[in-house]
């Protein structure tokens, strides 16, 4: 990941890194007040909160205690309550292509634990895991119809476990912007490719934003400035791997409850909103090449996208944010 | 014999008239709610589906034709920019060079979108162009990002 660049006034600007679910997390504050790092350590517990709710790596979570108690009802914390109605509000608007569904055929994959996906990043070989025969069957998913009770943040998420990992993110990028939105002139949140860039940016004419290019290497696809907006990338570089010697990846599609065959390499999504860039970014993959150029125009999604021969295109909501951009890689 | 005659003939044809009717009525209904035979067997079956493949190399087509658009204004546009700097480094060479040196220090990281004039103006690359770089001099290399978003996105 591209680190910051300095700016005129690196001196004064507030920069906070750390680690939370699974990814790098940086806030940059440009010029910030008095109240910045205060601002700061409450944005960065909200990351902390967000994981501990959220995660479905730990049995003992919020989140995989409503997936234990199924149709029965769990009262879990205001941050899972939230990602779980989001969730659910997003599988309404993308009508169904968004599904948080996809612990078991994750599992079914091989994906019940963290995998060390790190040596993609160096350019590895994918890693190879085998088939557990207990393992869950894969199935198309069925209609989900959870139930809210928002005056005692409880659930009832059905019989389907949910993973929260990619709009949980989103949210936790939306959640903390909103808090330091006050910390100084501008102000930058990353969260492993989750960003959401407020104000002009050190050079007060937008935040300059690099899409990392998904076959890999130093060099870009594109470069977008943005003043006010979010933008996420779903792509499938890292989190793929090999199960008895198919190639998978972690974005399922609902409709056949394996992992999306997209003829896609990654779609990056620009939105007011993070957790809907992400969910729009994730929607777009698996609508798949054929699609995305419609999907997007019509609903006047901001889209970039690179395929498998790695063409990279915009929607027409997109142009305007790119500063630069590569054709092909 | 003749009236005889005459009502027999009335007889007939007031039976047959209703039938003839109904017949006639009966084959138009047929008729309106059926396909001429010739016009069914016209229709190509083949026709009804589009090959996914074709309508994303057609979309291809569209995008890399936008982007070859994009490209020749923007080489037009970096050859005007050329031509300006030529002009001026002639009149006024010393001062030029002093001021050139000053915003290739900072890798051109602000002055290259505010030097545009606009920010929705794409500077493009090709594979080709980045191999041959020493050939041509259409490689424009991205400005400095500040973020980044992509390969350990979710």
């Amino acid at each position: 990941m591209t680190m910051p660049s300095q700016s005129a006034e690196s001196g004064v600007d507030l920069r906070t890194s750390f680690t939370s679910m699974a990814s790098q997390v940086r806030f940059w504050v440009h010029r910030p007040n008095a109240r910045a790092e205060e601002l700061a350590a409450r944005a960065q517990g909200i990351f902390e909160s967000v994981a501990s709710s959220c995660t479905r790596f730990d049995p003992s979570s919020a989140l995989m205690r409503a997936n234990s108690a199924g149709n029965n009802w769990a009262v879990v914390p205001t941050e899972c309550f939230e990602a779980l109605s989001t969730a659910y509000e997003a599988h309404r608007v993308t009508a169904g292509i968004f599904d948080p569904r996809t612990l078991r055929p994750l599992t079914a994959l091989g994906y019940a634990a963290t995998l060390p996906f790190e040596g993609a990043l160096n350019g590895a070989e994918p890693i190879s895991v085998s088939s557990s025969p207990d393992a869950p069957k894969v199935q198309r998913l069925r209609p989900w119809k959870p139930k809210f009770d928002p005056a005692r943040y409880a659930v009832r998420v059905g019989d389907e476990p949910i993973d929260l990992g990619g709009i949980g993110k989103g949210l936790a990028v939306r959640w903390s912007s909103d808090v330091l939105r006050d910390a100084g002139k501008s102000v930058l949140v990353e969260a492993g490719g989750d960003v959401m860039a407020l104000g002009g940016g050190p050079n007060e004419d937008g935040w300059m934003i690099s899409v990392e290019s998904p076959m890999g290497g130093p060099d870009p696809v594109a470069v977008l400035q943005l003043t006010d907006r979010a933008v996420a990338t779903s792509s499938i570089r890292i989190r793929s791997w090999r199960v008895d010697g198919e190639d998978v990846h972690h974005i399922i599609d609902p409709r056949t409850g394996r992992s999306a065959q997209s003829f896609l390499r990654s779609v990056t999504v620009v939105h007011d909103d993070p957790a809907y860039a992400e969910v729009w970014s994730k929607s777009l993959f698996i609508a798949g090449r054929s699609e995305i150029r419609k999907m997007s125009d019509d609903k006047g999604l901001a889209a970039l996208w690179v395929d498998v021969d790695g063409r990279v295109t915009t929607s027409r909501a997109m142009r305007p944010y790119v500063a630069w951009q590569v054709s092909d890689v | 014999m003749t009236n005889r005659g005459t009502r027999a003939r009335w007889t007939t044809a007031a039976l047959v008239a209703p039938t003839a009717a109904a017949l006639f009525t009966g084959t138009t209904v047929w008729a309106a709610g059926h396909q001429p035979a010739s016009s069914i067997k016209a229709t190509p079956k083949v026709a009804a589906t589009v090959d996914p493949t074709v309508v994303a190399l057609r979309q291809a087509v569209d995008s890399n034709a936008a982007q070859v658009a994009n490209l020749r204004k923007s080489v037009a546009s970096l050859q005007k920019q050329a031509d300006a700097i030529v002009k001026g480094t002639a009149t006024k060479s010393k001062k030029k060079h002093s001021s050139s040196s000053a915003s290739s220090s900072s890798s051109g990281s602000s002055s290259y979108s505010s030097s545009n004039g606009s920010a929705t103006k794409k500077k493009k690359k090709s594979s080709s162009s980045s191999n041959s770089s020493s050939g041509g001099s259409s490689y424009v290399a991205p400005p400095p990002a500040q973020g980044s978003t992509g390969a350990s996105g979710a």
